[in-house]
C-alpha cells in the first residue's frame, strides 16, 4: 500500500479538523503539489492570524475609522472619489481576526457541503453568507465570484489534462456568458440593494426547483447541429465506468448560446458564477455527457467569473478581509468534501443543500420584498 | 490492435494539436494558480501583520463593511480606476493586486492561446480566443 493509501485508509477513523490537522502538517511530503498549495494557504493564514491575537489580543474596531484615515488622505485626494460625510462606521462585537477565523471556519464547512451535494461553490455561499454575516451585499457578491473564480482556477487543469474538459465546447458558450456577465455585474452594482435581494431569492429559489425536478441525466447526443458542426464541437473519451470508448457531440448549440446571455447575467448580477447552470445546459439542452459537462463546466466558469470579477474588483467591491479566508475556506474544504466523497450519501447532502438553498432564498426574497416595499 | 495511429486523417492531426494546445493552456493555468496564490498569501501576510503601512488599517474594516461598495470608497478614499497600480506599496493595494492577478492571469493566457490554436490549424478557436480576450480586456479597462 502506497504512504498515500495507507494515510488515506488511517485518516478515515478521524473527524474533520484532526484530518486538516494531518493535510496541514503532512501536505507537503505526502499529498503533492496540488494539496501543498492547499496547506501552504491554509498554514500562512493560520499563522498570519495567530501572531495579530498574540499582537492584540483585546482589539476591537474603532467606531470612527475615518478619524484613523485621515492622516492618509491629503495624498490621495486628487485620486479618490469624494470623501462623503454620510459614511458612518460602526463597532464589532468581535476584532478583525475573529471575523476572519469565523469565515474560514464556515467557508470550509461550505465547501464541503458543495462538493458532495455537487453545487458550485458560489451559489451556496452568496446567499448564506449574506444571510449570516454582516456585509453588505456588495462584497458577499465580490467575494463570491472571487470564491468562483480560484475554484475553478484551481480544477483547470487536472480537467483540461485529463481529456474530459473541452474548449471547443466551453470557449464559445464563455463568451457569450462573459459578455453577459459584465453587464449582469454592472448591473448589479447598479441597482439599488433590495431590488438585487429580491431578485437573488427568486433566482435561489428557481435553482433549487432545478435541482429537485431535473432529472440526472440525459442521453448522449450523437447527431450535431449545424453550428456544433461549424465549430467542430466533438469529442470521445475511455469511459473506465462502462469498459468502452464514448463518441459524443452537441445539439441545440444556438438555444445553449441564448441560455447563456441569460447565465451570465444571473451570474454575473449575483455573484453567483457559473456552476449551477453549466452542467444543466450541457446536458439537458445540449445533450453532452456528464463527464464531459462537469470538467467543461470548471473551465467555462474561470472565464465567465473572470469577466464579472473585473466589475467588482474596479467597483471597489472586494474586501480582502472578507475575501481571502473565503477563498482559503473554500479551497479547503472542497479538498476536504473531494476525500469525504466516497464515505458519505450524496443524495443526502444533496436534499439538505437543497432545503439550505431554498432557506436563504427564501430569506433573500422576504428581505427584499421589505426592502422595496418599505 | 489500432493501426492507425500511424494514418491521421487530417481533422485528426488538427485534433491532435488542439489536444496539445489545450494540455499547454492547462500547464500555464497551473502555473498561474501557483504565483497568484503565493503572492495572495504574502501580500495578506503583510498587510494583516502591519508589517506593511497601509491606508486602510485592517482593524478598522469590520467597521465599515455594512456599507456599499460606493460608500466604503468614499469612506476610505479608496483610487478609483487603475491609479491604485502606484500605490501597491500600501498594503491595503498590494492584496488588491493579488487579487488582480486572478482575472488578469486568466485574460493573459486566453490571450496566447489565440495564436496558438491559429498554429494548430484551428482558425475559429483562434477566433473566440482572441474576441474572449478582448472582452476580458473590455472588463478591466472599460467597466
Amino acid at each position: 500500500m502506497s504512504p498515500t493509501c495507507a494515510n488515506h485508509s488511517s485518516a478515515a477513523r478521524f473527524v474533520q479538523v484532526p484530518r486538516l490537522t494531518a493535510i496541514l502538517q503532512t501536505g507537503i511530503v505526502r499529498y503533492g503539489p496540488a494539496h501543498m498549495k492547499t496547506s501552504l494557504l491554509t498554514l500562512l493564514l493560520i499563522v498570519c492570524l495567530a501572531s495579530a491575537m498574540v499582537a492584540e489580543p483585546v482589539t476591537t474596531a474603532p467606531t470612527d475609522a475615518r478619524a484613523e484615515l485621515a492622516p492618509g488622505t491629503d495624498q490621495n485626494d486628487r485620486n479618490s472619489v469624494n470623501p462623503a460625510p454620510t459614511a458612518t462606521t460602526i463597532a464589532s462585537p468581535l476584532p478583525w481576526w475573529g471575523w476572519a477565523l469565523l469565515l474560514f471556519g464556515f467557508t470550509t464547512l461550505l465547501g464541503v457541503i458543495a462538493v458532495i451535494g455537487g453545487v458550485g461553490g458560489g451559489v451556496l455561499f452568496v446567499p448564506i453568507v449574506s444571510a449570516l454575516f454582516p456585509f453588505h451585499f456588495d462584497f458577499v457578491r465580490g467575494a463570491g465570484l472571487m470564491v468562483a473564480l480560484c475554484g475553478a482556477l484551481s480544477a483547470a487543469p487536472r480537467l483540461l489534462r485529463g481529456g474530459m474538459a473541452s474548449i471547443r465546447l466551453g470557449l464559445p458558450l464563455a463568451l457569450i456568458g462573459s459578455a453577459a456577465s459584465i453587464g449582469g455585474a454592472s448591473l448589479g452594482l447598479l441597482l439599488p440593494t433590495s431590488v438585487v435581494e429580491l431578485l437573488l431569492g427568486i433566482s435561489i429559489v428557481g435553482i433549487a426547483t432545478l435541482m429537485i425536478v431535473a432529472p440526472g441525466g440525459s442521453r448522449v447526443q450523437l447527431r450535431s447541429d449545424p453550428i456544433a458542426i461549424a465549430l467542430g464541437i466533438r469529442g470521445s473519451y475511455y469511459d473506465t465506468s462502462v469498459g468502452h470508448r464514448v463518441e459524443w457531440t452537441v445539439h441545440r448549440t444556438g438555444w445553449a448560446l441564448v441560455a447563456y446571455i441569460g447565465i451570465g447575467i444571473i451570474g454575473g448580477m449575483f455573484g453567483l458564477g457559473a456552476g449551477w447552470a453549466n452542467v444543466p445546459t450541457l446536458t439537458l439542452l445540449m445533450g453532452a455527457p456528464i463527464k464531459v459537462a462537469v470538467a467543461t463546466s470548471g473551465y467555462i466558469m474561470t472565464l465567465n467569473s473572470s469577466a464579472a470579477a473585473w466589475v467588482y474588483l474596479n467597483g471597489g467591491a472586494v474586501l480582502a478581509l472578507i475575501t481571502v479566508p473565503s477563498i482559503a475556506g473554500m479551497m479547503v474544504g472542497t479538498k476536504i468534501g473531494a476525500r469525504l466523497l466516497p464515505r458519505v450519501r450524496p443524495r443526502v447532502i444533496r436534499r439538505i443543500v437543497t432545503i439550505l438553498l431554498v432557506g436563504a432564498g427564501l430569506r433573500s426574497l422576504v428581505a427584499g420584498l421589505i426592502g422595496v416595499i418599505g | 490492435m489500432n493501426e492507425s495511429k500511424d494514418a491521421l486523417t487530417p481533422d485528426e492531426t488538427i485534433e491532435v494539436k488542439i489536444g496539445f494546445v489545450s494540455r499547454t493552456y492547462a500547464r500555464m493555468i497551473g502555473w498561474l494558480v501557483t504565483i497568484s496564490l503565493s503572492t495572495l498569501v504574502a501580500a495578506f501576510v503583510l498587510y494583516v501583520s502591519g508589517l506593511l503601512p497601509s491606508s486602510l488599517p485592517v482593524e478598522t474594516i469590520p467597521g465599515l463593511w455594512h456599507l456599499s461598495a460606493a460608500d466604503c470608497a468614499a469612506a476610505t478614499n479608496r483610487t478609483i480606476g487603475w491609479q491604485w497600480i502606484t500605490q501597491v506599496a500600501d498594503g491595503r493595494y498590494l492584496v488588491y493586486l493579488s487579487l488582480v492577478l486572478f482575472p488578469a492571469g486568466t485574460m493573459l493566457l486566453v490571450a496566447i492561446a489565440s495564436p496558438l490554436y491559429l498554429r494548430a490549424r484551428a482558425p475559429l478557436m483562434s477566433l473566440i480566443a482572441l474576441l474572449e480576450a478582448a472582452v476580458l480586456l473590455f472588463a478591466a479597462i472599460a467597466v
